[in-house]
């Protein structure tokens, strides 16, 4: 039973790493888009640390399972919003050119 | 066989969320079949059938990639010196219009430090967290591997 929780504890902690790295990212990266890289890899990896994490705890496979519905729903609508989010944005595309971009 | 392919999702999903309660079964057979009438009338399967097996062989690399994006950009956010060089390219896509260049698009925002922010025409807008790195040789390379698999998928299914 330690050994399920030791594994708990550090995939947990991994995962809340990768949700402040997320958190750090929003306030510190300094246009929208690096913004939303953030949000939506190091969030959606931390999300899965913490969802393995909690698995351990589970005694049945149905809890697993919903844990990995969980996981999966919240990864879809991240990278669905982020686009969303991305075309709102739009209007602040760059020239055809490409350059260097002021959020 | 769409509809039996969608029900059996829909059902599964109703499954795990009901720890498969007998008490939920007859609720869960309803709905999963609404939900599976629902989806075919918001989403119509198109002509090009997704073979499961392919689609769940593809899902080790897939998170390898997703892990790789993540562990990247925590990373650069966590860094005092904060190493991002952020920029456009402004992609010119050989890829046709559909499946395939959604496909791009969902592999390129995984990836480290790309992030595909809309497109005009052939043109999509790919968003650079480090432009000292070959983001377009990176870029040329997945379009690569995903024109690719098409093929291959073609050949297979001929």
């Amino acid at each position: 039973m330690i050994a399920l929780d030791v594994m708990t504890v550090l995939l947990v902690c991994t995962g809340l790493v990768f949700f402040v790295a997320g958190t750090a990212g929003l306030l510190r990266f300094p246009d929208f888009h690096s913004r939303l890289h953030a949000l939506t890899k190091a969030d959606n990896l931390g999300l899965g640390f913490i969802a393995l994490g909690v698995a351990f705890q589970m005694t049945d496979a149905w809890s697993v399972a919903k844990l990995a519905l969980v996981w999966m729903l919240a990864g879809l609508a991240a990278a669905s919003v982020a686009q969303l989010v991305a075309r709102a944005a739009l209007d602040r595309l760059p020239d055809e050119s490409g350059g260097e971009h002021k959020g | 066989m769409v509809v039996i392919k969608r029900f059996a999702l829909f059902f599964s999903i109703w499954l795990s969320l009901t720890a498969a309660d007998p008490l939920g079964l007859v609720l869960g057979t309803m709905t999963a079949g609404a939900a599976a009438w629902a989806s075919l009338k918001l989403l119509p399967s198109g002509s090009r059938h997704v073979n499961l097996l392919s689609v769940l062989s593809m899902a080790p690399g897939f998170l390898l990639r997703t892990a790789r994006g993540g562990v990247d950009v925590a990373w650069r956010a966590l860094h005092p010196a904060m190493p991002i060089a952020p920029g456009w390219i402004a992609w010119r896509t050989s890829l046709p219009p559909g499946g395939q260049r959604v496909s791009l698009g969902i592999e390129l925002s995984l990836l480290p430090g790309t992030l595909v922010a809309g497109s005009r025409g052939d043109v999509i807008y790919v968003h650079c967290l480090d432009t000292n790195q070959d983001v377009a040789g990176d870029i040329a390379k997945e379009e690569a591997r995903i024109a690719r698999t098409v093929q291959e998928a073609r050949i297979s299914h001929d």
